[in-house]
């Protein structure tokens, strides 16, 4: 299994990992790897558009979180203003869709995760941790939809290369 | 504080606080409150972080997917975040989580 699919089974693991009184460590971990799932997803696919295999890894180590969410609120707000634009219910419409909740998804992650990684004083419970934890599986079935898709590929390209105004 | 300065200008709390209370009626018995605060997250922007007690049949696990989903909907459309210009996060806990923990930060403000 991918690495990216196994920290998301991980994840699965931890939330449901004490049956009656989840600890916070199980909790925040479970979200902490969702989170992880959804990186390494994307700079794996990014670093598969990369001609040669053997630079592959070093390439996906490019990627940083904080350029990444940049580029997933970017690209979000974009979809989020051609949406605003009532486009017909196409292929293209559905593949824009696809991509908004893959970087919506990733924007919003990446805020739980700082929360569940160093907010000491947040209580995390079961629900809102499984609840993290399908959102990032629902950005996994949309970004296995469209990973082929030109839109898709040139989406994985801004997030490594910095924006050209 | 009703007005927050925020970087696209100002925010007035009591519209949002209208907001998330409409949706609170239209969402029950799966909603039992909607709390929110205004706050920096890790990136250092104004953000809204929103709390929510769901009930707990909403909250089984065959149920909250399209629960969740369908609340950030409603919450987001009712407050206006598009306009607002603000991210929103939302957490959520079942009542008998918030039962147990007896969270004063998740109860009725």
């Amino acid at each position: 299994m991918p690495f990216a699919d196994d920290l998301l089974e991980q994840a699965r693991h931890l939330a449901n990992r004490e049956p009656k009184r989840p600890r916070q460590a199980s909790l925040r971990r479970a979200v902490s790897a969702a989170y992880y799932a959804l990186f390494h997803l994307l700079t794996t696919e990014m670093a598969k558009n990369w001609k040669r295999a053997a630079d592959r890894a070093e390439i996906a180590r490019i990627a940083e979180h904080a350029k990444m969410r940049t580029a997933c609120e970017r690209q979000r707000s974009r979809l989020n203003e051609y949406f605003k634009t009532q486009p017909p219910v196409d292929h293209k419409q559905e593949v824009a869709e696809h991509l908004r909740r893959v970087t919506n998804a990733f924007v919003l992650m990446n805020e739980h995760r700082a929360n569940a990684d160093y907010n000491n004083s947040a209580k995390w419970t079961r629900t809102d941790t499984l609840e993290k934890i399908e959102s990032v599986e629902a950005a996994f079935r949309s970004w296995r939809k469209i990973r082929e898709e030109s839109e898709a590929k040139d989406f994985l390209v801004t997030l490594i290369v910095k924006e050209r105004k | 504080m009703l007005v927050a300065i925020v970087q696209r200008g100002l925010v007035d709390q009591s519209k949002i606080r209208a907001g998330a209370k409409r949706a609170e009626r239209a969402l029950a018995p799966d909603v039992v409150r909607i709390m929110f605060g205004l706050a920096e997250d890790s990136t250092g922007q104004i953000s809204l972080f929103f709390r929510i007690v769901i009930s707990d049949d909403a909250a089984k696990p065959n149920r909250l997917r399209e629960s969740t989903q369908r609340i950030i909907a409603k919450v987001s459309k009712e407050i206006k975040a598009d306009e607002l210009g603000l991210e929103s996060y939302f957490n959520f806990r079942s009542r008998s989580e918030q039962a147990a923990l007896k969270d004063p930060f998740w109860e009725p403000q």
